[in-house]
């Protein structure tokens, strides 16, 4: 990755070419990595599902609208905060988005720091949502190398268990919860119990 | 039209029902009876009796008749054979004597007179010599001599010679076969047939000759037969051959005549004497007593007969009248319904079989008694007596009268009593003739119906719906017939056809004329119609018709159609707005473009460390951009232009005709008249032509529309001057417009009709004004509305003002 990806990538996705390129123009001065697609199907087959970008889309398009390549986004869980273009404001059209995820609206013609400010913002949270991605996914890796009796411990630990209290819940020895919890102490490289914590908030909760 | 003539009809079979009585009666009437032939039996004895007396009387009577004709005729045989005997001896004398004296000749004849005078059927004597030689010869005195047998002549007759020869030899007389002889004067009447005795003539023993004295036999007959005996008797000689030599009578004797024949000893040739009797009346007959008991007995007879035949009719009357009862009786007691008789008093006299039975009373208990009768329930009795007062007066109804009735169990039954009199032959009313039926069953299933009845009655009343079946006119002008409505058709068409077929009408006229939707213009009401041909009670097909009232929903529809149109009026004004939207959108394209461009250079410039050949580019695209938003204006700018209005003077009656063309082909579909008045020398309008004609033709349509139901249908269109301007006039006698809908007549998207896009009379104002013009709506005094306006009529100076004024507008750019 280079340090514009961690930066990350600003997509834009309009089928009017000269709002598409002006737009890029404008983003480009502000030295974002600018990527354009004329239409939301293209987009689809070009974009990194792993980057960290934001996804600039016109809400009005031929063939798949902006709003369904949202819903399209989410439905392949990708996590790009989108910003909408629109030539007019739409009350319930903005609480529908939102609700889904979008994160703001932008009306035509752009004000430059406004649109600056947020496309900063959306970066700021697609870094933030990567990183949290990324430390979910290990978490998920080091759960998944729990045994299910090492996930019951780790339940009732979290839970704030006492030993004996596992002991009883289980119907095993203390001992044997020692062990066990010393094990996922390893497994999940925590020292503390506040870092099993972490690693569990972070795996997004046991799995039940 | 005649039928053909139906072939006759066979002959009826005999009525078996009466054929069966008459049998039995005849069968009854065939039974023997003694006393019947009594009668018989008795006349058969006194008749034969009678006959049998008659018979022997008769027969008694004839044996005395035989008997008198036997005694009768032996007297006449021996009378007639003394006689003969008598002339035998004179004739013997005669013989001796003949050569015995002197003169003998002279004495001979003399004798022989005497002799012949004595005997008047001797008719002649002769004295023949031995060789038969006539010698002296004599006829009688009498009428019946005659000088046959002259002297001298000789004897040929072998008949006479050989009784000559005869007499000779024997020494004694004989008579002679008789003869005929047809000579002589007389011819055959001469007292023929004749006999001779021929008497010989000895003198010492020697034969000198004979004498014969020829007899008529007939004469002999009548001189030996008494007056008193020819008269009861036929006398005849007969030969024994049965010819007849003589006899008393001319007369045959009949075959059957009491007959006696007596040999004639003296006489040759088997002569015989026969009588036969007169038939004589019996003296039985003649006698009177007889004449009585022949008529008793014919009396007798002729009653008898009478007797008999009375006798077989009476039976057959009685076998009739057996039969004719017994049917009757059988009628009588075979019927169910109870009968009974009163007589004119109120009494009792008679009950069928049926009605003992019906109601268990005997015929004792009830024949004889008067009112009140066993069968009348003690709870009823002024019911019943009312009924029997009714009846006895005569006023029985003909439907009779329903009551209850005690039997003698005490049960009680429901019967139906008729009353009519009883008239005897010749129409004399004897009493009255009472009829009962038992009505039980028929009142509980006549219960039961109307039970069955009122329950369906109440449900189809209870029915919101119009129900009612109607019989089509058989024939053209006679009314539809109105067969059953419940309350719901009677409540909204009362009591006829009319309303039924009015709905028909209006279903066949938009459908199939089964089943559908169908608006009653008269009760201003939409109903939903189902109609089906069923066969009625009578046979006949006849049309079901349910009419559901469903103007509520057609009302209900109607608000959802008219919101649906405000709907599609909504979606359409969204489409302009959309346009518009979109108009705007498309501009914002190439704003958002340029924007972009402009401050990405300008940051950029800003920052520093940019080339010319960088910004360029962007440049570029920005006046690109502004291009495409000049393009777009100029397109907005041309469609605007294209609606805009060009005036320019034009005639009145042009722009009237063309507005007109093409309305009338409307107004005449709906046989509307469009009546124009434009002044002829009205000056040219200064006005943009086709927007004119667009105007009135939008109101003509509205004067249409409005008109649909108008009575007086015609619209006109009038022009005249005003100053410098011209009005118009468009007067319609059509619906008119509330005054609630004329505050809102002219603003857009407003319709009172229908199908009615509602641009019309805003954009018809808008028209006006831009012409200066104003538009006006009046109300029709005569119903209707009028619409009026009015435009500039074209003067020189404003002719100049269009050309300026187009020419302004293309220098402005618009």
């Amino acid at each position: 990755m280079d340090s514009e990806d961690i930066l990350g990538v600003v997509y834009v996705i309009d089928d009017d070419d000269a709002v598409r390129d002006s737009l890029q123009w404008l983003l480009e001065a502000s030295r974002y990595r600018v990527i354009g697609f004329d239409s939301a199907e293209k987009f689809l087959a070009g974009h990194d599902p792993e980057a960290i970008a934001v996804a600039i889309i016109d809400v009005r398009m031929p063939g798949m609208s902006g709003l369904e390549l949202q819903d399209e986004l989410i439905a392949r869980k990708v996590s790009y905060p989108v910003i909408f273009i629109t030539g007019h404001g739409d009350v319930p059209m903005a609480v529908s988005t939102m609700k889904k995820g979008a994160v703001d609206f932008i009306e035509k013609p752009f004000d430059q720091a406004a649109l600056k400010a947020l496309v900063e913002r959306m970066l700021g949270e697609a870094r933030t949502r990567a990183a949290e991605n990324e430390n979910r996914k290990l978490s998920e890796a080091l759960m998944a190398k729990l045994t299910a009796r090492e996930q019951q411990v780790l339940e009732r630990i979290v839970a704030g268990r006492l030993n004996k209290q596992i002991a009883d819940d289980l119907g095993i020895s203390i001992k044997t919860v020692e062990a066990h919890r010393a094990n996922i102490m390893d497994k999940l490289n925590a020292s503390t119990v506040a870092d099993l914590m972490r690693t569990v908030l972070a795996g997004g909760g046991l799995r039940q | 039209m005649s039928a053909p003539p139906s072939p006759p009809s066979p002959p009826l079979p005999p009525d078996a029902v009466q054929l069966a009585f008459d049998r039995m009666a005849r069968a009854q009437s065939h039974r023997f009876e003694f006393a019947r032939f009594v009668p018989l039996i008795a006349i058969a004895l006194v008749v034969a009796l009678i006959a049998g007396i008659a018979y022997l009387l008769v027969n008694e009577d004839r044996a005395l008749q035989r008997d008198a004709l036997h005694r009768d005729t032996d007297t006449l045989a021996q009378s007639l054979s003394l006689r003969l005997q008598a002339i035998s001896e004179a004739t013997n004398a005669l013989a001796r004597d003949a050569l015995n004296t002197d003169r003998a000749e002279r004495r001979f004849l003399g004798t022989a007179r005497d002799a012949m005078l004595a005997k008047p059927e001797v008719v002649h004597i002769a004295l023949v010599d031995k060789s038969a030689r006539v010698a002296w010869s004599v006829a009688s005195p009498g009428p019946l001599g005659e000088a046959v047998r002259a002297p001298n002549t000789q004897l040929t007759s072998e008949r006479i010679v050989a009784a000559i020869d005869n007499a000779r030899e024997a020494h004694s007389s004989f008579f002679s076969p008789t003869y005929d002889d047809p000579t002589g004067s007389a011819g055959p009447d001469n007292g023929g047939p004749f006999t001779d005795l021929v008497a010989p003539v000895f003198v010492d023993d020697v034969y000198m000759g004979a004498v014969l004295a020829r007899v008529s036999l007939p004469e002999l007959l009548r001189r030996s037969v008494a007056p008193d005996v020819a008269l009861r008797y036929r006398v005849s000689l007969l030969t024994d051959a049965g010819n007849t030599l003589a006899s008393t009578t001319a007369s045959e004797t009949p075959a059957d005549a009491l007959v006696y024949v007596v040999p004639i000893y003296l006489l040759p040739d088997g002569v015989m004497l026969e009588t036969s009797a007169f038939r004589v009346r019996s003296p039985l007959l003649k006698s009177g007593l007889a004449w009585v008991v022949a008529g008793l007995t014919l009396a007798v007879l002729i009653t008898l007969v009478a007797l008999v035949r009375r006798d077989a009719r009476q039976a057959k009357v009685e076998r009739k009248l057996r039969a004719e009862t017994s049917f009757r009786r059988a009628m009588e007691d075979s019927l169910a319904t109870g009968l009974a008789v009163i007589d004119r008093l109120g009494v009792l006299r008679h009950v069928n079989a049926a009605f003992c039975q019906m109601t268990g009373w005997q015929e004792a208990d009830l024949v004889g008694h008067s009112a009140p009768f066993p069968y009348w329930p003690p709870g009823q009795f002024a019911e019943h007596r009312t009924s029997l007062n009714a009846l006895l007066k005569g006023e029985a109804p003909s439907s009779g009268f329903e009551l209850k009735v005690l039997r003698s169990d005490g049960s009680l039954f429901d019967a139906r009593m008729y009353g009519s009199p009883l008239l005897s032959d010749d129409g004399e009313q004897l009493g009255w003739m009472i009829a009962m039926a038992d009505i039980t069953e028929p009142k509980r299933i006549s219960e039961q119906l109307e039970a069955a009845h009122e329950r369906f009655t109440t449900v189809l009343q209870s029915l919101d719906d119009a129900v009612s079946v109607v019989a089509p006119g058989m024939s053209a002008g006679l009314s539809d017939e109105l067969l059953f409505a419940n309350r719901g058709y009677r409540t909204l068409y009362g009591a006829d056809a009319l309303g039924h077929q009015r709905l028909q009408e209006t279903l066949a006229a938009h459908g199939s004329g089964i089943a559908g939707e169908a608006y009653d213009g008269t009760l201003k009401r939409w109903f939903d119609v189902r109609t089906r041909e069923i066969r009625w009670v009578d046979g006949r097909d006849v049309r079901l018709q349910i009419a559901t009232d469903i103007s509520d929903r057609k009302a209900t529809e109607e608000i959802v159609r008219q919101q649906q149109e405000k709907v599609a009026l909504t979606s359409r004004l969204m489409t302009m707005g959309e346009m518009a939207s979109s108009l705007a959108h498309e501009l914002n394209q190439p704003l958002t473009a340029i924007s972009n461009y402009s401050l990405g250079t300008v940051s950029r410039l800003r920052d520093g460390n940019v080339t010319a050949a960088d910004l360029l580019p962007a440049l570029e695209k920005t006046a690109g951009q502004a291009q495409r938003a000049g393009n777009i204006i100029r397109r907005i700018r041309e469609f605007v232009k294209r609606a805009e209005p060009r005036r320019r003077p034009t005639p009145a009656n042009r722009i009237v005709e063309d507005a007109i063309g093409f309305a009338e082909i409307e107004a005449a579909k709906k046989q509307i008249a469009i009546h124009t008045q434009v002044p002829a020398d009205l000056p040219p309008l200064n006005v943009d032509p086709i927007l004119i004609e667009q105007l009135l033709l939008n109101l003509l349509k509205n004067a249409i529309d409005a008109m649909a139901n108008a009575t007086t249908r015609r619209i006109d269109l009038v022009v005249r001057r005003l100053d410098d301007m011209a009005e118009f006039s468009v007067i319609d006698h059509g619906c008119g417009i509330p005054s609630e809908h004329r505050d809102s007549l002219f603003q857009p998207f407003f319709s009172t009709k229908s199908d009615g896009m509602g641009m019309g009379l805003n954009i018809c104002r808008s028209i006006v004004e831009f012409h200066q013009g104003r538009l006006l709506l009046e109300e029709n005094p005569e119903g209707g509305t009028i619409f009026r306006f009015t435009l500039p009529l074209a003067t020189a100076a404003s002719v100049d003002e269009n050309a300026r004024h187009s020419d302004a507008k293309q220098s402005n750019g618009l």
